[in-house]
């Protein structure tokens, strides 16, 4: 009897110990991988291979030099333009397009929203084909139009959708104000509804960017060497016979950096976008 | 606010043009092309075959292993990613100091390129690496995971696992703040334990976004095609090759164009129906969940 009281404590204290060696390892399964890359580009090859690896031994910056003087930039600089260019436009069309579809009054509006998620679901690889043949044929292959005019699309439904949710929080009474005071329709939209909708923007600008930033597959098949992002360069590494994992990984961690840094940063705006506007 | 038509349309109409162009023209493209022989390398006997592609499509073993690979693939992608997911976003829930840091760390392997992600574990896989020397140490026997025909596919089907984990883990804890906390405390009083209140309560409530959860892996795992292309590249053999690295060597390597696509129609199909099977039990527990 007495030793009940006394438990209790005990127990708790025990399930918040291992609550915390759960954290610990779930914090470094999701970041070795990321720190191993670190480590490979900043060791010399003779030592690649070396177990254990030792976290803490003096940098060697051969391969990042290496990376640097052959081009790699240029292709940081074509993910960046693309990227950004895809950004702005997609969460400008999304906007535009997900607020008339929040408004909107029909029977087709339901049928029109499940038309967009299912553009979701088209794999690249099947896309990817046809879009190929029509490229080449308007010579669009290797530019910037191209690749750009791809993502956008690729991204588009995914923005309208959840646009579209962020729109219907949007009180209709602060819309109808805006109407009294004289505004047309565009006019609501571009100085109420718009402003009311920013950590909206933001969810979707962050997500649209990472996707866009990290994508291989369209930029693989529709690119060469002039809009070539720099997910394309990674393949290049891996010979017939060896890999140079040291400049593999360098120019990965420079490639991963932007979207690492950026979704850390917005993480608070990526759980709703996530989930479409499905939580808050 | 009620919107004139002359503005849902003006507003609508950028987003249909570029769909039209650059989804509706290619799908199209896709059904015409399935029907044909269209060859980039042989273009003297391009034709209109009929169905022929889709009974080559039917008779070839490689055709089939490569469909029953993705499912595979998909299936272990979803059930390792989704469980463990739930009891990381229940390990949030807890609140225990650290929390935060858990959850900006947890961010970082989803924004990390996927191709990236297939290197960097393509080279802790590698033999002597460090997964190697990870399972030595615990004691544990070493199999050369990717260049093993029997493992190579679950191995990049949980590293898929391994990048998907957090987006469960952050969705699932999102929906639980949204919980009524009156409801699962009056539970706890009541004497209902921790499991109970988990299968019982928590569970049944989210599980219209859980539907959802498993509709986005689905569609995102069944058309993975960057991890499996840099860590194996559909081998040893044809023992990791899915539907997507499939549909790449007809397209992009032998540019049988017109196979190729009947290929990618027969994988639209199939995401399709389960996808729908998917949007079922989603709309059937929204009652339950209300």
């Amino acid at each position: 009897m007495a030793a009940r009281p006394s438990r209790r404590p005990v127990r708790a204290g025990l399930s918040r110990a291992v609550g915390y060696v759960l954290m610990v390892l779930v914090v470094l399964v999701a970041v070795v991988p990321l720190l191993l890359m670190l480590r490979v580009a900043l060791t010399p090859a003779a030592d690649w291979r070396s177990m254990p690896i030792d976290w803490f031994r003096a940098p060697f910056t051969g391969s990042f030099s290496q990376v640097l003087s052959d081009g790699f930039l240029g292709t940081l600089l074509n993910s960046f333009i693309i990227a950004v260019v895809t950004t702005v436009a997609v969460v400008l069309l999304s906007a535009i397009a997900g607020h008339a579809l929040a408004r909107m009054r029909s029977r087709h509006k339901e049928n029109f929203l499940f038309f967009v998620l299912g553009t979701r679901m088209g794999p690249a690889v099947v896309f990817a084909l046809p879009l190929y043949l029509l490229a080449t044929k308007v010579q669009l292959v290797d530019t910037y139009v191209g690749i750009i005019l791809v993502y956008i699309v690729y991204n588009l439904a995914f923005g309208i959708w959840m646009m579209h949710g962020f729109f219907l929080d949007v009180p209709a009474e602060v819309e109808e104000a805006g109407l009294m005071d004289g505004l047309s329709e565009w006019g609501v939209f571009w100085r109420v509804s718009l402003r009311m909708v920013v950590p909206g923007l933001i969810a979707t600008a962050t997500l649209v960017f990472i996707l866009t930033w990290n994508e291989f597959f369209y930029a693989f098949v529709l690119t060469r060497e002039d809009a070539n992002p720099f997910t394309t360069t990674i393949p290049g590494y891996f010979g017939a016979f060896q890999v140079d994992w040291g400049q593999m990984f360098a120019a990965s961690v420079l490639g991963v950096l932007p979207p690492v840094i950026f979704g850390v940063l917005v993480r608070r705006w990526l759980a709703r976008g996530l989930s479409g506007g499905l939580v808050e | 606010m009620r919107t004139s038509k002359r503005y849902t349309t003006v507003a609508l109409l950028p987003a249909m043009l570029l769909f039209a162009v650059v989804l509706v023209f290619p799908t199209g493209y896709v059904i015409n092309l399935m029907f044909q022989r269209y060859s980039l390398t042989d273009v003297t006997g391009n034709r209109y075959v009929g169905v022929d592609n889709f009974a080559r499509l039917a008779g070839e073993d490689r055709f089939w292993t490569a469909a029953l690979n993705s499912i595979v693939f998909s299936g272990v992608s979803m059930a390792v990613s989704i469980p463990i997911g739930i009891g990381i976003a229940l390990l949030i829930r807890r609140r225990l100091r650290g929390t935060s840091v858990l959850r900006a760390l947890l961010i970082v392997p989803m924004v990390l390129a996927p191709l990236v992600v297939g290197a960097v574990f393509r080279f802790m896989f590698e033999s002597g690496g460090f997964i190697d020397w990870l399972l030595g140490f615990v004691g544990l026997d070493v199999t050369p995971f990717l260049a093993n025909p029997t493992t190579a596919l679950v191995t990049v089907a949980v590293v898929d696992a391994w990048q998907w984990v957090p987006f469960v883990a952050i969705v699932t804890a999102a929906a639980m703040e949204t919980l009524p906390r009156e409801v699962l405390e009056a539970a706890r009083l009541d004497g209902v334990n921790a499991r109970q209140e988990l299968w019982h309560f928590t569970l049944p409530m989210i599980r219209p976004l859980l539907a959802l959860v498993a509709l986005i892996r689905f569609m995102d795992s069944f058309r993975e095609f960057d991890k499996i292309f840099i860590m194996t590249n559909g081998g040893p053999g044809t023992s990791s090759e899915t539907l997507p690295i499939y549909l790449y060597r007809y397209a992009f390597q032998y540019y049988e164009m017109g196979y190729a696509a009947a290929v990618g129609f027969t994988m639209l199909v199939l995401i399709s129906v389960i996808s729908t099977v998917i949007v079922r039990w989603m709309r059937a527990s929204q009652g339950v969940a209300q």
